[in-house]
């Protein structure tokens, strides 16, 4: 039912799938930290980056079924800048648009990737890579906050599953009521969180029966993952955008024109 | 690990799933959409405890941080955080653990005090969410106070309004079985 949204996981042999994960959440840090200023040049580059990890998975396809309602957003955001930048008091019509474009370009940038992330990386080697990277962190439980996440990715189809499904029993019933949203919420949360915790029950029964404790031996690194060629990319990218933005950066009018933070 | 110590990090998994889940899933109730996450926020402090709440939201942020799609409208990272609504983000960092603090103060209360202590701890945590994140938007896009008001809270207050009520229902309605749950643990 909510397969059109992210957090599925589509098994595959590309380039992506094979990276290292650590590298991976490396590239995403880094490239979400690249997005927190963007002018025009630095989103064409992110944006060709993107195409080309896109255009190395054979299952392409299969990424852009997405949430209709995930790509209005960028439209959303675009009306909502346009209409407060250009049409308040002393507003520029060009400046606003252009900022417009660029604010919903990074929204589509930072979905494509997290899309990308998601669709690449199975859920069972996020886990033991955020530990690797956590238990270097001094007074961080390393151990149970990876457990929390690797049990979150776990849940998180389960719920937008049964979500969709007591909606769509509560529609069938003529019990979606458009005028009574509390009612809706509460119909909605109640068989939520009852079917929900039955499902921890049961994971917690497990986990005991198991004798799971976080001290258990970490998992390899899978021998098939890519680490240095991915990095290697990465490091050229980044120097390319500061040495570029470097010789061209505020001296262009151009770029510290179309520069927004 | 104690049977304790996994039901509480079951318990903490499951709330984080509830709210990046919401993030996805919107209720329109008029022009402005309502999404969920907020309503979550709330719940995990108030059946969870102030301690799984706030493990709740550290967790939720962290995996936005690291690119997990789990931001409203699927976004993620650090870009969403120093980004204009990311003071709405630290904002439930606020929330959660003081919906739990309100709301559990006080085990032994009387039955008619219930609901409206329920009302008022889902009014108040959730407001606490705006209260970082209003001069965060301010700071981050250069408004004055009247446009990032206009912009920031007030097409949400009826949204608001909505979810901290629901919360405050389904609160009251879901405490004791997600007590019996934690108690389980304990008694071993």
């Amino acid at each position: 039912m909510a397969e059109g949204l992210t957090f599925y996981y589509i098994p595959g042999q590309s380039l992506l799938h094979k990276t290292n994960v650590m590298i991976k959440i490396f590239g995403m840090v880094s490239l979400s930290l690249l997005l927190l200023s963007v002018s025009v040049f630095r989103l064409l580059l992110i944006f060709l980056l993107i195409l080309i990890l896109h255009g190395s998975i054979k299952s392409g396809g299969k990424l852009k079924g997405m949430n209709p309602l995930l790509m209005i957003m960028p439209l959303i955001i675009f009306a909502g800048n346009f209409i407060s930048l250009s049409l308040g008091e002393n507003s520029d019509l060009l400046f606003g648009l252009i900022t417009a474009t660029l604010r919903a370009l990074r929204f589509i940038s930072i979905l494509w990737m997290a899309h990308l992330f998601t669709g690449t990386t199975d859920p069972l080697t996020i886990t033991p890579a955020l530990y690797r990277i956590f238990k270097h962190i001094p007074f961080l439980p390393a151990a149970r906050l990876c457990t929390q996440a690797g049990l979150t990715l776990a849940f998180i189809p389960l719920i937008l599953d049964e979500m969709s499904e007591i909606r769509d029993a509560m529609k069938a019933r003529c019990g979606w009521s458009r005028r009574r949203p509390i009612r809706n919420l509460y119909h909605l949360g109640i068989p939520l969180l009852e079917g929900i915790l039955t499902k921890a029950e049961s994971l917690s029964d497990a986990m005991e029966s198991r004798l799971y404790n976080e001290e258990s031996t970490e998992p390899e690194i899978s021998a098939q993952s890519v680490s240095l060629g991915p990095l290697i990319t990465l490091l050229i990218f980044f120097t390319l955008i500061f040495l570029c933005e470097g010789l061209t950066g505020d001296s262009n009018p151009i770029l510290l024109l179309m520069r927004f933070y | 690990m104690t049977k304790e110590i996994i039901r509480k990090t079951v318990l903490t998994a499951l709330f984080t799933s509830l709210i990046a889940a919401s993030s996805f899933f919107t209720i329109p109730v008029g022009p402005v959409p309502v999404v969920l996450t907020t309503m979550f926020v709330v719940l995990s402090g108030m059946l969870g405890g102030p301690q799984i709440g706030l493990s709740s939201v550290v967790t939720y942020l962290i995996m936005g941080i690291i690119g997990l799609p789990v931001f409203a409208g699927g976004t993620a990272g650090l870009a969403k955080i120093m980004g204009p609504t990311g003071g709405f983000l630290l904002g439930y960092l606020l929330a959660a653990p003081a919906a739990g603090w309100m709301y559990n103060s006080k085990k032994d209360r009387s039955k008619p005090l219930e609901i409206p202590l329920a009302v008022i701890t889902s009014l108040l945590a959730g407001a606490l969410i705006y209260l970082p994140g209003i001069p965060w938007l301010k700071q981050s896009l250069s408004m004055d106070w009247p446009t990032v008001l206009k912009a920031g809270l007030y097409p949400f207050i009826p949204g608001f309004v909505i979810k901290s009520m629901a919360a405050a229902a389904l609160g009251c309605s879901m405490k004791n079985r997600f007590r019996d749950f934690l108690s389980t643990g304990k008694e071993d």
